[in-house]
């Protein structure tokens, strides 16, 4: 008997106990199970002891944040979701499907050149409107249809890719219109935002030059 | 020789006992206490301003970082993610018939630690199933055509998740989309893990989200998320 408690019940104890160690002491989800990032510089913050000198703080960070919000509409343009977004604070305005960058990449063999095809995230805002845009074709979109990039500008030009409409938001970056509109809410495109041509419309429309942009 | 095993019934329960109690602890020792309020705390709800302070400096810094945050606003009770300080995307709590309906306020106490801290990063999620958005026939059609990869434009559509911050802190989320689940074994492993857990204070809430919402906010509850919380009366 004392044989079987040291080589069965002991060793099944020890396996019972350590996995139940295991189970509570693991993270259980799927992001493995190291350390969660710490932020690097806590805020650590005092209000000042003087009533009147932490009344003036306090007043001066509810401003600092409240100067943060924007006043007027804005458009957010969610690349997880492929929405995009006329809004407020407080409500939706517009709300219609997007498609937004693929993520992928393109490499070319001669030259090594690479592009990487992401919608930018971060803050920006509406710096030009263009009806009837035409889209200038970059180098990339003759190379990955295997042709030559032409020497001629205005074989590069197309004017029905983007749509009625178009509205830049830097570095080339457009929310225009497709004729693909079948793939909106894929992310198929190669940075740019891709709105269907009824909602670009709406959206065009209610949004002039220096709209803040949010894009996640 | 027989020996009688119900004799030694307390070692094994203290023993087992004692494995829970350090497993516990050792999961609560590393949960990241991050911008913590240098004063006496008050309880939720007081209206401190020493309290306000800290969490306006706190998320003044996170809205110059102007990365997405987190924000879960218990007296409004909504969740949103905010950019530059500005709300991107909002959807409201609204806590499922299968949860406790004083779960939230249970989740805002631990999370703040008695008005102590008001920010925790993300540490981790679980998907327990999933559908995926588009059919992958269609997707090797796009893809063909545009020349990106498929698991680069395909999203998943969440049946059930769950976002974890640490020192038992827990969003259970749940959708109308039925999935399929991707680990039956690790879904049971998880879900055995918070029966553990729950006797020992898990803060457990479960959410009823729209599947559009829970897109976007599967996909954002990336590890190191910052989290802050408005606390509640």
């Amino acid at each position: 008997m004392k044989k079987i408690i040291l080589f069965v019940i002991l060793p099944l104890v020890v396996i019972i106990t350590g996995g139940i160690i295991y189970l509570l002491s693991s993270a259980p989800g799927d992001m493995g199970n190291s350390d969660a990032p710490a932020f690097a510089d806590s805020v650590t913050v005092e209000l000042p002891k003087d009533a009147k000198a932490a009344k003036k703080a306090l007043a001066t960070a509810r401003a600092a944040l409240a100067r943060l919000q924007q006043r007027k509409p804005y458009l957010v343009i969610d690349t997880h979701a492929n929405k995009i977004f006329l809004r407020t604070e407080d409500s939706v305005l517009i709300e219609a499907t997007c498609s937004t960058g693929s993520g992928g990449e393109y490499i070319d063999s001669t030259t090594g050149k690479k592009w990487i095809f992401d919608t930018p995230r971060g803050i920006f805002k509406i710096s030009t409107k263009i009806p009837h845009p035409w889209w200038r074709k970059p180098d990339w979109a003759f190379l990955e249809e295997g042709e030559t990039i032409p020497k001629n500008e205005g074989e590069r030009l197309d004017p029905n890719m983007m749509g009625d409409y178009a509205m830049g938001f830097g570095d080339g970056y457009f929310v225009h219109g497709t004729i693909y509109e079948r793939l909106l809410g894929i992310n198929v495109t190669h940075g740019c935002v891709r709105v269907g041509s009824d909602d670009l419309e709406k959206i065009y429309n209610k949004t002039p030059i220096g709209t803040a942009l949010y894009i996640f | 020789m027989s020996i009688n095993l119900w004799k030694y019934r307390f070692p094994f329960l203290a023993v087992v006992l004692l494995a829970i109690v350090a497993g516990c602890r050792s999961k609560d020792s590393a949960a990241p206490a991050t911008a913590t309020a240098s004063h006496k705390t008050p309880r939720p709800g007081q209206n401190d301003p020493a309290e306000e302070y800290c969490l306006l400096q706190t998320e003044l810094k996170l809205a110059k970082e102007k990365k997405t945050y987190l924000v879960i606003d218990i007296p409004n009770r909504e969740i949103l993610l905010k950019l530059g300080g500005v709300v991107v995307w909002n959807d409201p709590i609204i806590i499922d018939s299968v949860g406790e309906s004083d779960s939230l306020s249970k989740f805002a106490d631990k999370f703040t630690d008695g008005n102590k801290v008001f920010i925790r990063p993300v540490i981790d999620k679980h998907l327990y199933a999933a559908s995926d958005k588009s059919s992958d026939s269609v997707l090797k059609i796009v893809s063909e055509v545009v020349r990106a990869k498929i698991d680069l434009m395909q999203r998943v559509v969440p049946e059930r998740f769950e976002i974890l911050w640490g020192n038992d802190l827990l969003f259970d989320i749940r959708t109308e989309v039925p999935g399929k689940p991707r680990s039956k074994f690790k879904n049971t492993v998880v879900e055995l893990q918070h029966a553990l857990q729950r006797p020992f204070g898990e803060a457990h809430v479960v959410l009823r989200m729209n599947a559009d919402q829970a897109i976007t906010l599967y996909r954002v509850a990336e590890r190191g998320l910052p989290t802050l919380i408005y606390p509640g009366p």
